[in-house]
């Protein structure tokens, strides 16, 4: 875009230095041949004002002054025969200033076509001629070569200079707009990056222009938001945290009066009893799930970091459930292709594939079928779980990442509705993506891990 | 509790397996735990669970006392706490540790940070609950570090018995009554986790950790069903199960 704005102006800058110089060129003919003209006819006056029989003499001794030739005279019979001064012949296409001296008639310039006296090779002159009294024509002329000398200098330095300016101009404005570009390459990157939840980062500042002006305002901006964020997530956090407490006092306490109930008749008692501490259980689990998933979207730093084997990662989880799967006569397929080791956190990579696989058990009926797959791509692995339970609607694809979510058609199943976001958020600190779609054609759920970072695109 | 009944008769069938006098020992000796934690409400929970299972246990809240404490000696067990007024857990177990007292200590924290759990145990901790746990959870833990430190480990031991059944540590041999037991490498695992620990109750969490080494919740009855098909295996029919469970705690080898 910045380079197709300085071409343009490149374009534009060169045409108009190109007419100015063609200006000047133009202009400074133009004055010259007026010049020239002047003089000739001042000439032309002062030799009216000379009687015909001084004439000759008059020319004669102007020529004698002419040491350095700028000009040229010649006195003709009105047959064309030369009577005096270094004008050999009288040259076509003159028009003649009427007698008397009008000074209407302009000179003509004549390209090297003057035959003149001892002069090799022929100047460019300004030729004006006329007729005398006794019917003579006397013809003056000038030598342009000095003058024209002049004006092509001129001309040559505007046009050298001209392009070394367009030069030098184009040159930095390449360089400008490099460099703009990779501000903007760099902004692009940052945004990318903040877009992907890392709010710590801030855009590049160091321009002292436009840009920066603006970037100083989103990175402000930036400030806030994450000052916000991280009073929210600390008032999550400290909700969670500061529930936990007493949640788990009152299970403590619901399992002493289970305790002492236990000799009791009063069986109801003991049933709701039970019910209240697998409630408080669930209460509890949820809370630390959203721990959890705070903790795991906090870890910053991949100190915990390495080489994973992704093959021999997957064969251990599907090892883990494959006799959760049996137990409920679920035929659970492995299909692993040998995949290049990843950069990851290995424990967490089992717990979110765990879930995965938790879950397509979970849905999938009884006598159903469960796969797991890990494919090699160009990009890299690509692991797949995929079931033939009720699928997930379209619709609810992107809902069921969020936390607490839980899909209208497995209300009755048992969950916390928080694994799949402790899924994503895995999955968000490896820079990977997590897909979900249906297990066509028959129904079901496929979920797609792509572990690449696609920062990189 | 039930399960505390099931935990003393766990007791009492350790005995025989173990040796009356060794158990008689053990028993008379009962474990000193010093419990350094700052909120009174769990403290005073931890304190009644502990002495309901039969230990002695001291409670300091805060950790320029429990430093001062745990230095002075005494104690079969520190339970230390992360978060704490005056010196933090890190610092005290550090400090604990530098000066050679090599008492066991169980960490506890109210966030199961994986980096916390790491450099608490680099620290020189011995093993990590989150908070809440379950009671059964912590004196489960609690007696398998307080059996680990006293029992001096026999390095020769090479074949685990129980009755009829005998697993061979070196060549991974399951054998009933002489026959070989076909079993996979997790069934194994689990198998020999329990027998070492004989006697004591092993939590899921626990064997999820000891087995697979991941530490997060597994959820679902997935310890459970492994266990299942680990018990197809070894037990007989009409007889009890080798491997018994404890209802709200986990199992137990007799």
């Amino acid at each position: 875009m910045t380079f197709r704005w300085l071409s343009v102006y490149a374009v534009t800058f060169a045409v108009s230095v190109m007419v100015l110089i063609g200006f000047i060129g133009w202009s400074v003919t133009a004055r010259m041949e007026v010049e020239s003209d002047h003089l000739m006819h001042w000439e032309l006056f002062s030799f009216d004002s000379i009687g015909d029989p001084d004439l000759l003499d008059s020319i004669r001794r102007r020529m004698e002054h002419e040491h350095v030739h700028t000009s040229y005279f010649g006195l003709f019979k009105a047959d064309g025969t030369r009577i005096a001064g270094d004008i050999l012949a009288v040259p076509a296409g003159l028009t003649f200033v009427g007698k008397g001296g009008g000074l209407s008639a302009p000179g003509v310039t004549l390209n090297h076509t003057l035959p003149i006296e001892d002069t090799v090779p022929l100047p460019v002159v300004r030729v004006m001629a006329e007729h005398r009294a006794d019917g003579s024509q006397l013809v003056i002329a000038r030598d342009l070569t000095d003058i024209l000398r002049i004006r092509e200098d001129t001309l040559n330095a505007l046009i050298g200079g001209g392009i070394l300016f367009l030069l030098v101009g184009v040159a930095t404005g390449l360089l400008l707009s490099m460099r703009q570009m990779r501000r903007v390459r760099d902004i692009h990157r940052v945004t990318l990056r903040i877009a992907e939840g890392d709010l710590n980062q801030r855009l590049p500042v160091g321009g002292r222009d436009e840009l920066d002006m603006l970037t100083h305002l989103v990175n402000h901006m930036l400030d806030e938001i994450e000052r916000l964020m991280n009073e929210v997530k600390g008032a999550c956090d400290g909700i969670a945290h500061d529930l936990r407490t007493p949640l788990s006092h009152i299970r403590t306490l619901l399992g002493n009066v289970a305790g002492r109930m236990q000799g009791s008749d009063d069986d109801s008692t003991t049933r709701m009893l039970d019910q209240a501490r697998l409630e408080t259980d669930v209460l509890l689990d949820r809370f630390r799930a959203m721990l959890r998933i705070s903790e795991i979207g906090s870890l910053r730093r991949r100190g915990g970091f390495s080489s994973v084997d992704l093959a021999t990662l997957v064969r251990e989880v599907s090892e883990l459930y494959e006799p959760l799967a049996e137990d409920r006569c679920i035929s659970l397929s492995l299909e692993s292709e040998s995949v290049p080791a990843i950069h990851g956190d290995r424990a967490l990579l089992f717990e979110a594939f765990s879930n995965l696989l938790d879950n397509a058990i979970k849905f999938a009926p009884d006598h159903g079928e469960v796969r797991i797959g890990l494919t090699a791509l160009k990009q890299g692995a690509q692991f797949m779980v995929s079931d033939n339970g009720p699928g997930i609607p379209k619709g609810e694809r992107e809902a069921v990442l969020q936390r607490f979510y839980r899909g209208n058609q497995v209300r009755h199943l048992a969950g916390s509705g928080l694994g799949l976001s402790v899924v994503s958020a895995v999955i968000r600190l490896h820079d990977f993506t997590l897909r979900i779609g249906g297990n066509e054609p028959g129904p079901g759920t496929s979920m797609t891990v792509e572990c690449w970072s696609h920062a990189l695109d | 509790m039930e399960h505390n009944d099931r935990f003393e008769q766990g007791f009492e069938i350790r005995k025989e397996v173990f040796g009356a006098a060794r158990a008689e020992k053990s028993r008379a000796m009962i474990a000193r735990v010093l419990t350094i934690e700052d909120d009174p409400l769990s403290a005073n929970e931890i304190v009644a669970e502990l002495e309901k299972s039969g230990f002695d246990v001291h409670w300091v809240d805060n950790g320029t006392d429990g430093l001062a404490r745990a230095l002075s000696g005494g104690y079969d067990l520190i339970m230390l706490d992360w978060m704490l007024p005056g010196l933090d857990g890190l610092t005290i177990l550090t400090t604990l540790r530098t000066v050679g007292v090599q008492t066991p200590v169980l960490m506890l924290s109210a966030l199961g940070d994986v980096d916390e759990r790491v450099r608490g145990l680099r620290a020189g901790g011995d093993d990590y609950l989150t908070k809440p746990f379950n009671p059964a959870e912590l004196v489960a833990r609690l007696e398998v570090l307080l059996r680990r430190c006293r029992e001096v480990p026999a390095l020769n031991v090479t074949t685990l018995r129980a009755g009829p059944l005998e697993v061979d540590l070196i060549s991974r041999k399951v054998t009933r009554a002489g026959v070989e037991i076909a079993l996979l490498p997790t069934e194994y695992r689990i198998l020999e986790i329990m027998m070492r620990h004989c006697g004591q109750v092993i939590t899921r969490t626990m064997l999820f950790e000891e087995v697979w080494g991941y530490h997060f919740d597994p959820g679902t009855n997935l310890i459970d069903v492994h266990m299942g098909r680990l018990r197809k295996k070894i037990d007989l029919p009409d007889m009890p199960p080798v491997i018994q469970t404890v209802r709200g705690s986990g199992y137990i080898f007799p």
